[in-house]
């Protein structure tokens, strides 16, 4: 027997009523794929400042958006591009150029390394990769060090740990047990270095179904869930939804006109329009429209 | 004869560095399609590795924009952790391994992190994402880029992706455990490196382009292999697959 348990729903503003100006974060998914997005909005809408954003290992436009609205402070993560979108995400470009935005320079590798290290408790993790390079010149974190087992040469990653991890997942029950569709990318390393997780599903099942199949629980314990169906657009949701092409090529002009014209305007309205004016993630589904939501099969 | 275009060799080349059997980290782009065209040819026992996870014996059955297409999920033999397949690299389980480069040097090292062009505020550029663990840990190195005079320079920048640092043996110097560049595929040749000194060598140009032209677009006095092949070009299978998985070109227009 069970026995009864207080249910972890909240709703999306209340998630990121929890974020506070400076805090360290982390955004799940990759590139364009599974991107807490309901929650990731409602923080611009608030006008959170000065995070310290951990990922993904491979980010995208999630991140280019927060960089954008100027949230942003330093960011943890090894690539920030959109794939055949755009190459380079535009805003991010920007900013690291004017310096606007500090970069933690990382491989993969070492992004893991650092997630790892806290959460197993430790000062650090040993990683091969990355020895010769520009990193460890550039990141004074990082240190070469001789592995005092067989006296070679390893770097060491200091633990990154992320104050609240922020996931996008398919389904979770309403006590925090989670199971992902697809890969779950970096989700579950986000989630055992953090201190909170905050999961954002597309849909709520019974802690029956979860106990059904335990091997697909990707993520026990999360402190918080939140129900946004639709909730990863314009990004891809495996088992529900592709990406919106159109919506991602129509940001991506927005930020190229400031990026390479300096023009403003067109982000700003799209801030304005997708953004700030919707109050909730509903009325956000609103302005995209049902056609377009329903046209994103993923057949 | 066929016609062909100069991105239908290059997925082809990288096909053709894929023996069967091994075990491939895929990459980006390109890579996507010569990993697809290797296991329906000569290679369908190779494995797959995607960096996000997937890992695939058996080829998804569409044409993939990106890893983590649904086609790339659907029929995967295992979605792992990130780190799980990081850690296969680490442990030297990984035969071969493709990347991109904004920049390469002489020595196959790459830079996709920020490039210092002459005089001019650095560009920032996207940065490794896996790279730099491909380029450490993998047996062999292919690398797939655009062969422009600013892309081959004498020395990069920045190293994201360790080639054979400043050649000879550099790699095992640093403590890096293994591997290097073994290929770099271009769209007007391939070069691969000297066993000895580890400078890259020009040892194959694709049909129609000249020596002179290969030369022309390398940043520096780059070496001509005494045994210079033309590239054999796509075969009828070849292409018909390539064009079976990728009928609107994307890939390869």
């Amino acid at each position: 027997m069970i026995p009864e348990r207080k249910s972890l729903i909240i709703d999306e503003r209340q998630a990121a009523a929890m974020i506070r100006d400076g805090m360290t974060i982390a955004i799940g998914g990759f590139i364009n794929s599974s991107h807490p997005m309901a929650i990731v909005r409602q923080i611009i809408r608030r006008g959170v400042k000065d995070l310290t954003v951990v990922g993904p290992a491979s980010g995208g436009l999630d991140l280019d958006l927060l960089i954008g609205a100027g949230c942003v402070k330093k960011l943890v993560t090894a690539y920030m591009g959109g794939e055949h979108y755009c190459p380079i995400a535009p805003l991010f470009r920007v900013a690291a150029e004017r310096g606007e935005i500090d970069v933690w320079e990382c491989d993969e590798g070492m992004f893991y390394c650092a997630l790892r290290a806290a959460a197993q408790g430790l000062p650090f993790t040993p990683w091969k990769a990355g020895i010769g390079t520009s990193f460890p010149q550039v990141n004074p974190d990082l240190k070469v060090f001789t592995d005092p087992i067989n006296g070679e040469p390893l770097l060491a990653v200091p633990a990154i740990k992320p104050e609240i991890a922020l996931i996008y997942a398919a389904h979770a029950d309403p006590y925090g047990n989670v199971q992902h569709i697809g890969t779950g990318f970096g989700d579950r390393a986000m989630w055992r270095a953090a201190g909170k997780t905050i999961v954002q599903v597309e849909k709520i099942i019974p802690n029956e179904e979860v106990r059904k199949n335990p091997l697909a629980t990707s993520i026990y314990g999360a402190d918080a869930i939140v129900r946004a169906p639709y909730g990863s657009h314009p990004f891809a949701a495996p088992g529900y939804y592709i990406e919106d092409e159109e919506h991602i090529r129509e940001y991506v002009a927005a930020a190229n006109a400031y990026a390479k014209k300096g023009d403003r305007r067109p982000f700003e309205a799209y801030l304005h329009k997708y953004i700030m004016e919707p109050e909730t993630h509903a009325d956000y589904l609103e302005v995209i429209g049902i056609k377009r939501l329903i046209s994103l099969h993923e057949y | 004869m066929t016609t062909y275009t100069l991105r239908e060799l290059m997925v082809v080349a990288a096909a053709r560095q894929i023996a069967d059997e091994q075990v491939v980290f895929v990459g980006m782009r390109l890579p996507l399609l010569g990993f697809l065209l290797a296991k329906r040819t000569h290679a369908p026992r190779a494995i797959g590795l995607y960096e996000n996870g997937v890992i695939r014996e058996i080829p998804s059955a569409e044409m993939l924009y990106t890893m983590s297409d649904p086609p790339n999920i659907y029929r995967a033999t295992s979605c792992a952790d990130m780190l799980t397949v990081m850690g296969l690299l680490q442990q030297g389980r990984v035969d071969v391994g493709f990347i991109g480069g904004a920049e390469i040097d002489r020595f196959g090292n790459l830079n996709t992190t920020v490039v210092h062009a002459d005089g001019r505020r650095p560009i920032r550029l996207p940065g490794s994402g896996g790279a730099c663990d491909i380029a450490s840990l993998a047996h062999r190195l292919i690398a797939i880029m655009a062969h422009e005079k600013r892309r081959f320079r004498e020395r990069v920048s920045y190293v994201t992706s360790p080639g054979y640092g400043e050649g000879g043996d550099w790699r095992s110097a640093v403590g890096l455990p293994r591997g290097g560049p073994s290929v770099v595929i271009t769209d007007k040749a391939i070069l691969e490196f000297d066993p000895v000194t580890k400078e890259a060598v020009l040892s194959s140009v694709h049909p129609g382009i000249g020596v002179d032209d290969v030369l022309a677009h390398t940043g520096w006095p780059l070496r001509v292999a005494d045994d210079l092949t033309e590239t054999l070009p796509p075969t009828e299978e070849e292409l018909r697959i390539i064009r079976d998985l990728d009928p609107q070109g994307f890939w390869t227009r």
